[in-house]
This record gives structure tokens, C-alpha cells and sequence, in this order.
């Protein structure tokens, strides 16, 4: 069991000796995994003149991240064919794993994408489009709410137990108030782990939800599904989340205050949540606290929820007074 | 005995022909969208011992299961136009009425000893189905056995439909249910394995078509007014009458399909809420059926299972995100730059690299039989933690009810065949905590889970059809409710389509 928070970033490869070692005690595919189908190539094992001809082209194309330079890569010698898989990627397209030897740098990861020809040092070869320098860690959608660059710092099953001068406590939302008390009194509660993330998640959910707003889409669905989605999963968890520990007088004044800030914003928000069919906090704050003292005393069943609800957000929004 | 035609047994003939039609034209909408039978349980593509589609493969490009259907015509299968989620309604639904009538009318033929119009009693019978056979390729109508109401050959064939083929239908219809299937995993594999199971269910189809056919060209050789008017009066009396009043009711079954077709087109909504009355009160029992599959009987033992029986190429529905930033993760083993956040209506969140997980895991694996929704199988030997041991990790606050997943894939951007954006799921918490519902990182000692099955993580749910399995996870949030998230049926097909949350069959 792990009772420890890790961060495993410290203990990654350094070197391209390091990489090599760490990357060939991965396990691999023995079998076909494609049987019955007929890729044109397969995932290559890159030999030391390979990873130069990587190295080389990316000095040739100046394919560097931000801050860094086109020679600071190690290069992962699993060589990746994208080409059958991905729909949008060319036939003869490789995707190899470049890590930054940048000081400082060294959490960020990305790609360089190149054809079967390059890798096989024809000069001849097909040069497929240079991709952008992306991070591999910004595939995580909540990768703009954690304190590094590239993900949390703290990981495992105490990942939000940190020191309230973490640096998840220092991340709060800049829409909490400036008047927060700057010391603790002796009798508030032992924190609760993670409840600053909560509020992180909320807002930013809410953001979004206002963000979907003012462009006038409204319900249009491949703009409106993530902010729905994101608000909604973060109504029906987060925020009864914080409501409960509010009910047992275990936020302290710090997450209380910003508690009811998220609040009185959603509360000035309502227009928008009612026009974008969304739910709004102060309903669903009430039955939570009305479900979680059912399940206490022992009087709420599970077994209903295994049947549909009535979903309380597909009621089409109502119109603004005077549309027609 | 006076065996007669009693008029309980006219209504079931009658309701029968009701049930039987829309199954088969049901039944056809849930093979178009998957129209390849096989014999063996990894679907191979390439081996299908039939198929019902001129849909060309691409050669060089991976293709998913979800781009193999076709789409039937709405005046063959029912509702047509490639829904299979309406088609799955309208097939549980006359599932009920068809199970249901044949029980009673079982019990009826016992009881009241009418059995004995389908049983034969004596060996002569088969000597004289034989001769009546031959009689009819004659073109002369064979006589009853004394007695009977049939011939000899009529007993047999009505006997085979109802005593055999009736059951037959059943047991391998109900084995469709992955929740069944992987509760009596023993039974599916005596059965010869879910994709034996599916074919054979097929064969029933084309059995009871080929009876129908028959049936009715006999219909009309012994005298159509004749033979509709017992069914209808029990006797042929008054053929006029009986075959007017069998017309008409046939003119009215041939009504209802063309309504139920236009309707379910019209509304789909109003169709799930017809199928949630009749079929949600018996299939929310088989949550009381946890997945006990593991594809290798000497599991039971504790040992160690195997990778020799699962498939080469797991066969995956959906597209893998196309996004540089997943192939940078990919290209990157995955390992170092994931991480699986856990929160929401918990005492403890937490966040757990894949290293974590496969720690927390401590090599615990599952060898499971996969049941897509469209048909195919495939078996894979998951490394994983269960969702229930991650759930007493941090601990559901009062009143949880809920899981919710959410992945990185957005539909809209990865795949061409759908609108909206990240795909979600939900799992009530009696099925989050069931045994092998599971939070995998590793497909068939590969060392990760290849793109097109949903690495680095995905969920595992042996007791639902697959696409409720979701891949490319990212997010764990437990909840109170589900109502509330986007349009409140609990995952993204529940949302934008016909399909159930109740995926257990």
C-alpha cells in the first residue's frame, strides 16, 4: 500500500544510456495484435545510427520546445506506427518520443513525427508535416489546474494531503477574495484533503459554463457538451462534497469563504446556467444534504438509482422575454 | 382427448405471431449493425463463416467494429436506419411478451394435458411424419393421426418449434446478456462460446422464418378459410367467418409494425420510456449477477491464469484521440506523463500515476470474455484494481450513488461518425463495486493497453455491454446523483442515443 505521496519525476531517465534501459525493460507486444488486419508497418526498435537520423532532423527542421534547444532530446527508441491507428495520420508516419534534457525542463515530454523512409535513412524519403512541439502531459484536460507544468507535484493515495502551504493551497482560483484570514485559529477542524482543488474545479467549470455563454451558442452541441459536462460532474460530486464537510464543520474559514464565493458567483450566474439547460448549486446543495442525512440514519436505498431519473437538465432552456 | 383448438392457445397463436415478428424484425436491426457470424469467440476480421454487408474493409488503416454496420431498410428491420439502440428496445420488449406467453402457454399445455398434440406417443409417429412428407411432395394433403388434430409430420414440426426451438431461442437469446454470460461463464463455454451462442440464435431466427414459410404454404394447400378459422373460432364451422375475422387481424399486425416503425423514427424518446416500463423491472435483477468470467477453468483453484486463450487483435469500438499530444503520450510509453485523478464525493481524492496503480493493484488480473453491443467478441487478460478497492480508498461520502468516468477521447474531434465531446460513463454503485469491475492499465502482458483499446487506462465493466467499458480514462468522480450531467441518463450513448444505462443485456 502506498502511504506515501510520490513524485516519480525525480527518479526518471537522464540520459539517453538511462532512457535506453528504462525503456527496453518495458514489456512489448510478442503476438500480432492486428491479426486479420494489415498495417504496413509495425513499431520499430531504433538502432543507434536511427536515433542519430532523429537527432539530425530535428537539428534540420529546428524542432525545439519553448525554452529549449533542438539538440536537448533524448530520444525514446520505441518508434511508435501512428500510421494505422490514427485516421488523420499519413501511412508511413512514426511518432518517436523525444524527452527534454533542458535544466528544469526535464518533465517534458513530446514527439517528433517522421515517415518509415526517414527512419530507414533513405535520403529520398517522404517528409511528413513537422508537428508542433505539444507536451505529452497536456493530454490531461485538468493539466491547467495543477501546480506544475506537467501534472501535480504530489501523486498517490496522499496526493491532497499536503501541507496547507503546498502548493495545492497556494493554487486557489483568483476570484476568491482578497480579505481571507491569514492565520488559522487554533479550533478549526484537521483541513480536508483536496477541498481547494474542489473549488479550483468548480470555478473553472464555471468559467467555462460562462465562457459557453457569451459566445451564444448555447446548446450547440460540440461547444456546449464539455462545460455541461465538467459542471455537471462537478455539481453532482465536488460541490455535495463541500456542502457535507460544510455541514460538519469541517471547512475551515479559508475554504468556507471561497465556498460561498463560487456560490454567490454561480448565484449571479443563473441566467446562464438556466439558458444552457445547466443546474444550478443551491437545488442540488439541498438535496444532497437531505440525501447524506437519509444515508446516515439509514433510511436512503441505493437500489432506486439503479433506474432512470428524471433528467433534470434536457427541458429545453426557457426563451428570453420578448424572443420570439 | 379431444384436443380441439382451446382458446387460450387460439389468443397465444395470435400473440405469437405478434412477438415472432417483431423479434425477427428487431432482431435484424441488432445484426445489421455487427452482420458477420463466427464461429470462433476473437471475431478475427477475415473468418466470419457469414456475413450481410458488401462493406468494404479499408486495407492499410485500422478499422473499428463501429464502422462495419450497415444499415438496414426501416420496411425489413425494425426501426431500420442503423438504430440499433431503438432496435435492442423493441427486441427486449417482445422479448418479455414472447418469454412470458411461452411460460404460461407451457404450463397450459402441461396442466390441461394438451402436450400431447406436440408429443409423440408412440415411434410410429416419425414412420408416419415420413410418409406424410412424401404425400405432400406429392401434392396430396396426408390425414390427422386418429386423435389428432395433425398429421404426423404437423406434430412433429409444430412439436420441434415449441418444445425446442422455443427454448432454444431463449437460452441462447438470454446468453447474449453479457451479465448473464460471464455470471455462468461454465454454461457459456459449455455452449461453445458467445459467438457460437450468437450464431446458433441466428439459426433460430432463420428456423422460425423457415417455419413460417412452410406453415403457411401448408396454410393455404389445406384450405385457407379452413385452417385460419380454427384458429380463430376453433373450429372451421364457419370458414368465412374465421378467415375474414383472421384476415383483418393480420391486416392489423401488419398496422402495428408500420405505426411502431414510424413511431419509434418519430420519437425514440417515447420508445425508451415504453421499454423502461416493461423491461427495467426484470433487468435490474441481473445486477443482483456479478461477472465471475475467467477464461480458464483452473482459475478456480487461485491459480494463475494464462494468456494462451485470449485474442491477438481485442477488437475495439471508437477512435483512439487524434490529438499530437496523445501520440507525444504514446510515443512517451505513456508511464511519466499520465495520471488517473480520483474526487469528487469522497473523504480522501486523490491522484495516482499508472507506477502507483500498478502497485496498488499488486498483480491482481482478470481474463474475460468482452460483449460489444454490436456482436463481436474478444478475450483479454486485464491487469488492474478494482474499482471497489479504489473506492474504500477514498471512501464515498454518505449518500454516494454513483460513478462517473470521463476520458480524454472527444467524439466530435476522433470520430467522424459522431457529434459532442468527451465521452463519459456512469456506473451505479452496485455495479462499480461488483467484482470485476475494474480500472485496467495492462491488455494481455503487453506491458499498456494499445491505443485502439483505450490506453493508458480504461475501465473494465464484465457485466455490460462494451461500450459502457470506457477507454482512455482520465477522471474518477464519485457522485450523488447523475441527473444533473448533461442531458441525465447517465454516458454519452445514453445521451446523444437509444441506449440504456442497464446494459446488462
Amino acid at each position: 500500500m502506498l502511504r506515501k505521496s510520490m513524485t516519480l519525476k525525480k527518479t526518471r531517465p537522464r540520459t539517453q544510456a538511462e532512457l535506453d534501459a528504462y525503456i527496453a525493460a518495458r514489456p512489448r507486444p510478442v503476438r500480432n495484435t492486428f491479426e486479420g488486419m494489415y498495417p504496413l508497418h509495425e513499431d520499430l526498435e531504433l538502432s543507434d545510427e536511427q536515433v542519430q537520423i532523429v537527432q539530425d532532423y530535428l537539428q534540420a527542421v529546428n524542432f525545439h520546445l519553448p525554452g529549449a534547444a533542438a539538440h536537448e532530446f533524448l530520444v525514446v527508441r520505441w518508434a511508435r506506427y501512428t500510421g494505422f491507428q490514427f485516421l488523420q495520420e499519413h501511412l508511413e508516419a512514426y511518432a518517436i518520443g523525444l524527452r527534454c534534457t533542458h535544466p528544469g525542463m526535464e518533465d517534458q515530454h513530446t514527439f517528433i513525427r517522421m515517415s518509415w523512409g526517414q527512419l530507414m535513412g533513405d535520403p529520398e524519403a517522404i517528409r511528413l508535416p513537422v508537428n508542433e512541439p505539444v507536451l505529452a502531459s497536456d493530454m490531461m484536460t485538468l493539466a491547467r489546474y495543477r501546480d506544475t507544468r506537467t501534472g501535480p507535484s504530489q501523486t498517490g493515495v496522499d496526493a491532497y494531503a499536503a501541507a496547507p502551504d503546498g502548493p495545492v493551497a497556494n493554487s486557489l482560483p483568483n476570484s476568491l477574495p482578497n480579505s481571507l484570514p491569514d492565520s488559522v485559529p487554533n479550533s478549526v477542524p484537521e483541513p480536508v484533503p483536496g477541498a481547494d482543488f474542489d473549488l479550483q474545479l468548480l470555478n473553472g467549470a464555471l468559467d467555462d459554463v460562462l465562457k459557453q455563454h457569451l459566445t451564444g451558442k448555447g446548446r450547440e452541441i460540440n461547444s456546449w457538451w464539455n462545460p455541461a459536462l465538467n459542471w455537471g460532474v462537478a455539481l453532482a460530486g465536488r460541490y455535495p462534497r463541500l456542502k457535507y464537510f460544510e455541514s460538519q464543520g469541517r471547512l475551515d474559514e479559508k475554504i468556507l469563504a471561497a465556498l460561498h464565493s463560487f456560490e454567490a458567483r454561480a448565484a449571479h450566474a443563473e441566467t446562464a446556467l438556466q439558458e444552457l439547460g445547466l443546474a444550478s448549486p443551491a437545488p442540488v446543495a439541498a438535496a444532497a444534504l437531505k440525501q447524506a442525512e437519509q444515508a446516515e440514519s439509514g433510511t436512503f436505498s441505493r437500489r432506486h438509482r439503479i433506474r432512470t431519473p428524471q433528467s433534470l437538465t434536457e427541458s429545453k432552456p426557457e426563451k428570453p422575454n420578448g424572443s420570439e | 382427448m379431444d384436443l380441439g383448438f382451446p382458446w387460450w392457445l387460439r389468443v397465444e397463436h395470435f400473440l405469437n405471431i405478434i412477438f415472432i415478428s417483431f423479434l425477427v424484425r428487431s432482431g435484424l436491426e441488432i445484426l445489421g449493425t455487427y452482420p458477420k457470424l463466427y464461429r470462433s469467440q476473437h471475431t478475427v476480421p477475415g473468418t466470419s463463416w457469414a456475413q450481410f454487408t458488401v462493406q468494404d474493409e479499408p486495407k492499410h488503416k485500422y478499422y473499428t467494429v463501429g464502422g462495419e454496420d450497415s444499415n438496414y431498410s426501416p420496411r425489413i428491420s425494425l426501426p431500420g436506419r442503423g438504430l440499433l439502440g431503438l432496435g435492442r428496445y423493441w427486441h427486449f420488449m417482445a422479448v418479455t411478451g414472447f418469454v412470458t406467453c411461452w411460460i404460461i402457454y407451457f404450463v397450459l399445455l402441461l396442466v390441461t394435458g394438451q402436450w400431447r398434440r406436440y408429443v409423440p406417443t408412440s415411434w410410429d409417429v416419425f414412420s408416419q411424419a415420413g410418409q406424410d412428407m412424401l404425400a405432400y411432395l406429392a401434392f396430396t394433403m396426408p390425414h390427422p393421426v386418429d386423435g389428432m388434430v395433425f398429421n404426423a409430420l404437423q406434430q412433429l414440426s409444430y412439436g420441434f418449434v415449441i418444445l425446442i426451438l422455443t427454448p432454444l431461442v431463449i437460452l441462447t437469446g438470454a446468453f447474449q446478456s453479457p451479465a448473464i454470460a460471464n455470471h455462468f461463464s461454465r454454461i457459456t463455454r459449455a455452449l461453445g462460446g458467445r459467438q457460437v451462442i450468437r450464431s446458433t440464435h441466428f439459426l433460430c431466427l432463420v428456423g422460425y422464418v423457415a417455419f413460417f414459410a412452410v406453415h403457411v404454404i401448408l396454410v393455404f394447400m389445406h384450405g385457407y378459410l379452413h385452417e385460419t378459422s380454427k384458429m380463430v373460432l376453433g373450429h372451421s364451422n364457419s370458414p368465412v367467418v374465421g378467415g375474414v375475422i383472421f384476415s383483418i387481424g393480420l391486416a392489423l399486425i401488419v398496422t402495428l409494425h408500420v405505426v411502431a416503425t414510424r413511431w419509434t423514427l418519430a420519437d425514440g424518446r417515447a420508445v425508451e420510456k415504453l421499454h423502461n416500463v416493461i423491461v427495467r423491472p426484470w433487468s435490474n435483477l441481473l445486477y443482483k449477477l456479478p461477472a465471475r468470467m475467467h477464461y480458464d477453468r483452473s482459475n478456480i483453484t487461485g491459480k494463475d491464469v494464462g494468456i494462451d486463450n485470449t485474442t491477438h487483435n481485442f477488437r475495439g469500438s471508437g477512435r483512439p484521440p487524434e490529438t499530437p499530444e496523445y501520440l507525444a503520450l504514446m510515443a512517451n510509453c505513456y508511464e511519466d506523463d499520465y495520471v488517473l485523478e480520483i474526487g469528487g464525493y469522497v473523504e480522501r481524492p486523490m491522484t495516482l500515476t499508472i507506477a502507483q496503480l500498478r502497485e496498488l493493484a499488486a498483480g491482481h488480473s482478470q481474463t474475460t470474455l468482452h460483449h460489444c453491443v454490436q456482436g463481436f467478441t474478444s478475450i483479454g487478460r486485464w491487469r488492474g484494481i478494482t474499482v471497489s478497492d479504489l473506492l474504500d480508498l477514498v471512501k464515498p461520502l454518505p449518500g454516494a450513488t454513483d460513478v462517473v468516468y470521463t476520458s480524454f477521447q472527444n467524439m466530435g474531434r476522433d470520430d467522424v461518425l459522431y457529434e459532442g465531446g468527451t465521452y463519459y460513463e456512469s456506473t451505479p454503485m452496485v455495479e462499480a463495486r461488483m467484482p470485476q469491475t475494474l480500472i485496467a492499465f495492462e491488455l494481455n502482458d503487453e506491458g499498456e493497453i494499445p491505443a485502439k483499446n483505450g490506453g493508458p487506462v480504461r475501465l473494465r465493466l464484465e457485466t455490460s455491454t462494451g461500450f459502457r467499458s470506457l477507454k482512455w480514462l482520465e477522471r474518477i468522480e464519485v457522485t450523488n446523483r447523475y441527473d444533473i450531467i448533461l442531458k441525465g441518463r447517465g454516458g454519452f450513448f445514453e445521451d446523444t442515443d437509444f441506449y440504456d444505462r442497464n446494459q446488462l443485456i
